[in-house]
């Protein structure tokens, strides 16, 4: 009989909120550099909350690691992105008098690096998690799979999307297929055409959005050619033709993302790992309305806290520049908005001023990122977690340990480039 | 099957001293259900189960040998606390420990429990922080430099000039005090018309091209000007308040052409590229803005090089007697800025950069004693001066 095993997630919101203000100012105080080891203590806090079976999943990565993995990066990619940035701006103002041209080569640089470093990232991810003290694993294979990636994007710009889907399933199987835990390797199965029905309604939008900038497109050069205007007629087709273009890309971005969900749990029930398989029971509208709602709450407590901030260091100014103090809890305010001209007496200096300003633009950046990670990523990742279940438990006896690997460099340069900014 | 009749745990077998646990020994992905006894007069925690054959494992970890699972030390199970503990000598089998007596008597009798493992590789990391910190250095101040400065003597004027106009609208959204509207461009006609008259006065008096600079004045209470790549120089409303004659602000105009024809602003322009892609990547998205707004402010108060400023000082020192203008007329600004500032102290301006204000006046003086007082002509009637000191208005 098969053994069905579910997942628990056990987190509770205020010890991550107490961990995530903490280590973000820690952060924000080192000048960011604390930012390897807030990652670590994030992870850790994420990792241990999902309890497959009741046993919590490990992250034993170290904020070393992670910061040694980032030097190495860091010189390579100085070096790369400091004199490439100057060469592609030079060489697409001296061209075209634009930098456009810089930012789309760029782009097309960027791409194979992009999934080089994720991939990377992921080895070291996978390296260091743990379940029942069995190691997971990913086999070294960046290169190939950044060019992988870029066959597939490829692809899909040919097909104007249509092969979006099987981008999503090949790429999902190059990682999965060379993923292991312990001894065991997975397998991704079932078929990139599984995943394009619920591709269909984002590619309709896709399209009538290109089909419409195509035709706007031709009533512009009209204009060029004639040099006397558009006609009223069509003016008022392209005024209206760019209203529906807006409009349409909001049904894009929500059948894009019940895209992602689906496609997501379509391709965890068919992940197996020798007997053992995954069942997720994922929830597009629960997914929606944790973002939705997350997202609300982010913005409310971001404002709250800033308010709370900015009546602080208002507090501040007035006690030390008396002059300010019929300003009260605007001094703030009125400083970030340079309107201390009327004032008599002692005003701060600009560099005071520039410094408060800063202050508090990171402060509230700060917050910002606190609260998403609270409201937003944390729900999310608790739904992920607690619907998923795992089939065939009593395999799992089968499986052996596996020897470490280094993955060394760990998520340099995908920490370079700021990649996986979640978790 | 006899081997597992005599080992299976039987009825009748006496039970297994302990509390109840769960226990993975790091080969294999099977948990298993232990019986865990702290004895203390041993020093020792004893755990007991039946392995996958039905043989009873035994096992003795002593309790100098207990650790916390790092970062795992405060987990709950439910509103009840939960301890996962290892071994140092197996350090990939865990014993996940729910009872609170036992995880008591485990946190007050264990030692070790938070003992690290000796930190390795200090000097490695050392040589790395240092040789990271040495390339970013050798990459913003040497490579990158070199480079733009090699690339603005090659950039053609449209380029120039393109480049100038993004980072002169950037630089009218950072300074102005609307979300949505630039810094206002001070055009009262008969003000510019008065500017042109000594833009046109100076290029004159120069071997530039007629249209290698435009002038604009912000609306903006600062004593600044600066130039930009292809020739725009911005004046802020603040440095002609601040002047007592046309002839002062005309030096300072001076001096800003002669960063436009050394192409000091684009040099500088394109390093700024390279230098803040740079550190965006060091500091991480920590500093996405931040790293913006320094730049923005970076551009406006330029410090080029030492010798950059003395160029321009110098270039506007031949270029004032030719447009019959004392070189002197730098020095009357500058001296009551010290005045007032003190030595290019709290002055947050490119005016006042690198160079001492003091040697600058010095300097300027010099340069004035062999100009031929009679050779001068005022830069503006005093009409013309009058409507430019209202461009704003
Ligand atoms: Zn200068």
């Amino acid at each position: 009989m098969a053994q069905l095993l579910k997942t628990e997630f056990e987190g509770r919101l205020g010890p991550l909120l107490r961990l995530s203000l903490w280590t973000s100012v820690l952060s924000v105080v080192t000048f960011g550099f604390y930012r390897f080891w807030m990652k670590t203590r994030l992870r850790q806090h994420f990792w241990a909350a999902v309890r497959p079976d009741r046993t919590p999943l490990e992250y034993v990565g170290k904020g070393i690691e992670k910061f040694t993995g980032f030097l190495i990066a860091l010189v390579i990619l100085a070096l790369l992105i400091g004199v490439l940035a100057l060469v592609l701006v030079y060489a697409s103002y001296a061209m075209f008098s634009e930098e456009y041209e810089a930012y789309l080569i760029a782009a097309l640089i960027a791409v194979p690096l992009v999934y080089f470093a994720s991939y990377r990232a992921k080895r070291y991810v996978y390296a260091r998690t743990r379940w029942r003290g069995i190691r997971f694993a990913l086999e070294p294979a960046a290169g190939r799979y950044a060019l992988y990636a870029v066959g597939q994007w490829l692809l899909t710009l040919v097909t104007l999307g249509l092969l979006w889907p099987r981008m999503t399933f090949k790429l999902e199987k190059f990682r999965t297929d060379r993923t292991f835990f312990g001894d065991q390797r997975l397998h991704q199965g079932g078929k990139w055409a599984g995943l394009l029905k619920s591709f269909l309604p984002a590619l309709a939008c896709l399209w009538l959005i290109l089909g419409m900038t195509a035709y706007a497109a031709t009533l512009k050069t009209d204009e060029a050619v004639d040099g006397s205007g558009l006609p009223a007629a069509d003016a008022l087709t392209l005024a209206k033709l760019i209203g529906i273009i807006a409009f349409m890309t909001l049904p894009l971005f929500f059948f894009y993302a019940r895209y992602r969900i689906v496609a997501l749990r379509y391709l965890a029930n068919h992940k197996t790992a020798g007997q053992i398989g995954l069942i997720s029971n994922l929830s597009f509208p629960r997914v929606l309305g944790i973002t939705i709602g997350g997202y609300i709450l982010t913005n409310i407590f971001t404002l709250l806290a800033s308010l709370a901030t900015g009546a602080i260091l208002s507090l501040l100014l007035v006690v030390v520049y008396p002059g300010l103090s019929d300003l009260g809890f605007s001094a703030m305010g009125a400083l970030n908005e340079g309107r201390l001209n009327d004032v008599d007496g002692a005003v701060p200096s600009p560099e005071m001023a520039t410094g408060f300003a800063l202050f508090l633009y990171l402060a509230t950046l700060l917050f910002f990122g606190v609260f998403r990670q609270c409201f937003v990523l944390f729900p999310t990742w608790r739904h992920y977690a607690s619907t998923l279940s795992i089939t065939g438990g009593e395999h799992l006896v089968g499986i052996r340990q596996r020897d470490r690997d280094e993955a060394g460099g760990a998520e340099g340069m995908a920490e370079a480039f700021d990649l996986g900014a979640a978790i | 099957m006899s081997v597992s009749a005599t080992t299976q745990p039987s009825p009748w077998a006496a039970t297994p001293e302990g509390v109840r646990c769960e226990f993975v020994d790091g080969q294999t992905a099977k948990r298993h259900e232990v019986f865990a006894e702290l004895r203390a007069a041993e020093g020792l925690l004893a755990l007991n189960y039946p392995d996958e054959t039905g043989t009873y494992v035994r096992l003795a970890w002593p309790l100098s040998h207990l650790r916390h699972v790092e970062g795992h030390r405060k987990l709950s199970w439910g509103k009840a606390p939960m301890g996962i503990f290892t071994n140092a000598m197996s350090p990939h089998a865990r014993l996940y420990v729910r009872d609170g007596i036992l995880l008591n008597e485990i946190r007050a009798q264990a030692p070790n429990l938070s003992r690290r493992p000796p930190v390795s590789g200090r000097g490695r990391l050392m040589a790395l922080i240092g040789g990271a910190v040495a390339s970013i250095a050798l990459i913003i101040f040497v490579l990158i430099p070199t480079i733009s400065d090699q690339l603005a003597l090659r950039l053609p004027v449209e380029g120039e000039r393109a480049l100038g106009d993004k980072t002169y609208e950037q630089i009218r959204q950072s300074f102005s005090d609307s979300q949505f509207l630039p810094l206002q461009e001070c055009r009262a006609e008969q003000g510019e018309a008065a500017l042109v008259a000594m833009r046109d006065r100076l290029l004159g008096a120069s071997d530039l091209d007629a249209e290698a600079v435009r002038l604009t004045v912000l609306d903006l209470d600062m004593i600044n000007a600066f130039a930009l790549p292809g020739g725009r120089i911005v004046v802020m409303r603040g440095l002609i308040d601040a002047a007592e004659a046309p002839e002062e602000v005309a030096a300072v105009i001076a001096h800003e052409i002669g960063h436009v024809a050394h192409r000091d602003p684009t040099r500088h322009a394109l390093r700024g590229v390279g230098t803040f892609g740079v550190l965006s990547l060091v500091f991480g998205d920590f500093a996405g803005g931040t790293v913006v707004l320094l730049g923005v402010n970076q551009l406006v108060n330029a410090q080029y090089s030492q010798e950059a400023e003395s160029a321009a000082d110098s270039y506007a020192h031949a270029l004032l007697p030719k447009a019959g203008i004392s070189p002197g007329a730098l020095a009357p600004l500058f001296e009551r800025l010290k005045a007032e500032y003190g030595d290019a102290e709290g002055l947050a301006s490119h005016l006042a950069s690198h160079p001492k204000l003091g040697d600058r006046v010095d300097r300027a003086h010099a340069a004035a004693d062999s100009f031929d007082a009679a050779a001068s002509a005022p830069v503006l009637s005093a009409l013309e001066w009058f409507r430019l000191q209202h461009i704003c208005d």
